[in-house]
Order: C-alpha cells, then structure tokens, then sequence
C-alpha cells in the first residue's frame, strides 16, 4: 500500500471522504434545509472527483445542474413549505432495516479500503479527456437524436409539472 | 485511486441513498435520498468511461443529469400538489391515499 501514490489519487481519497461525509450528515439531519444544503457538498466533492477522472465538462454540470439548479429547486420548494411538524415527528426506523444497511455500508466501506492499494486505473486505449469540444462532437453526431429526445422529456417535466401545480390550485 | 477504489465508493453512496429512503419519512429526504443514488450510477458510468478510453460514459452521465433535473421537477410538484392536499409532506400520510 502507498508505494508512489499520485497527487491525483490523494485528491480523489480526499474528495470521495468529503462525499461520504456529506452523505452521511444528510441522513441525520432532523430539518430538510439541512439536508439539502449538506448534500450540496456531498455533489461538489463529485464535481471534484470527475476533475480526477479526466472529465472536466461533466463536472462543470455537476456544479451548474446538480448543485446549482436542481438542489436550488428543492430548497426553494423547502421554503414555501411548512415542514417544522414534519421535523419534530418522529422517524420510524426498523431494527433489522438498520443492521442490513449497516452491513451493506460496511461491505461497501471495506471494499473500498482494500482498493486503495492499486492506485492507478488502467486505462484501455488512448485516454481521452472529457473537455467540452470532445464531449460536444460525440453529443452532436454520434447520440444526437438521444440529445434531441432528452431535450423533448425535459419539455414534457416542464409541461407536467406547470399542469400538475395549477390543476392542485383551481380545485381547492 | 484505481478503479475497484471509485466502485467501492460507489457502492457506499448508492446504499446511504438506499438506506436514507427506507428510513426517513419526510418526502424531502426520499428525494433527496434518490439523487444520491442517481449521482452514485453517475459516478461508475465516468469511471468505466476512463477504464475503457472512451467518452460515451461521459455523455451518458450527462443524460442521467438530465433526467435527474427532469424527476425532481415531476417529483417536486407532486410533493407540492401533496401539501396543498394534506398539509403534510410525510410520507407515511400519503401511505393512506387509496383508503
């Protein structure tokens, strides 16, 4: 273990700690503002580990969609809703539940731990890096019609969620 | 870090996800639980985007973005439309809906 460990491998320890960290916290917050904003750092510590595996442009959406617009959302929608009753409500925590997701985390933890020895990912081909000229030509030639369609889906969420909210609205 | 290093750590975020939507009631949390789950499949479609020297794993990842941003939004109305109904956003209330 350790023998020449690269400054990128102790970058990516250090982000993957912060994540799991993040994670963690989120799960015992009481109030849900709380765990929105500890899963913020949760996702820009992801950001931190695509910048270690050579893909910058999926990270900079990390930031941008992930810990910008989509957590903003739910922190927006945590505001206009009244959740301190919710807060002081007690969780329902099954025993068993507990012991099973304990085990698994652990396994998980464990796996993780004895993988830290081979400290380089061998790369199969020339490596190439995820910058936004390179992900552009292969979004726009290769998966552009799975461009065009996600663009379609992201209408129809748009759409369904102005409809659902408005219909709620005339009814009461 | 090689390869089986970002998989472990995968694994540990997917099951905290897993762990947090079986657990907690708030409707909030769930959601929030199922991005963490989403971001961990994220997180292995990048790696094996490396391993195999290709950015199709890159892409793809930026498509479940995508339709990350694309549930939470459904996800996020429904919760709203939910509120207006019950003034409650748990979900052991909404468990009682069908009755």
């Amino acid at each position: 273990m350790g023998m020449n460990i690269s400054a990128a491998a102790i970058i990516g320890m250090l982000f993957g700690a912060i994540a799991v960290a993040g994670a963690l916290v989120m799960l015992t917050r009481k109030t849900a503002l709380g765990g929105a904003i500890s899963l913020v750092v949760c996702f820009l510590a992801f950001s931190g580990l695509y910048v270690t595996l050579d893909a910058p442009f999926v990270a900079i959406m990390q930031v941008i969609v992930y810990a910008g617009a989509i957590m903003m959302l739910i922190v927006f929608v945590i505001m206009t809703v009244d959740t301190r009753a919710e807060a002081l409500r007690r969780e329902r925590t099954t025993v068993i539940g507990a012991v099973v997701a304990i085990i698994i985390v652990g396994a998980g933890i464990a796996v993780y731990i004895l993988a830290l020895h081979d400290n380089a990912i061998i790369t199969r081909g020339a490596g190439i890096v995820g910058t936004i000229a390179n992900i552009g030509l292969r979004l726009f030639t290769r998966h552009a019609l799975n461009f065009e369609m996600l663009s379609l889906l992201l209408l129809v969420a748009l759409v369904g969620a102005l409809v659902l909210v408005k219909q709620g609205k005339k009814k009461t | 870090m090689g390869t089986n290093a970002y998989v472990g750590l995968s694994i540990v975020i997917f099951f905290i996800g897993v762990f947090g939507m079986l657990t907690r009631r708030s409707a909030f949390f769930f959601l929030m639980s199922i991005e963490l789950m989403l971001n961990a499949a994220n997180l292995l479609w990048v790696v094996f985007a490396k391993s195999n020297g290709n950015l199709d794993g890159q892409v793809y990842a930026f498509f479940i973005m995508a339709l990350a941003a694309a549930e939470a939004c459904v996800g996020l109305a429904i919760i709203v439309l939910f509120y207006r109904k019950r003034r409650s956003v748990n979900l052991d209330d909404a468990a009682e809906m069908g009755k």
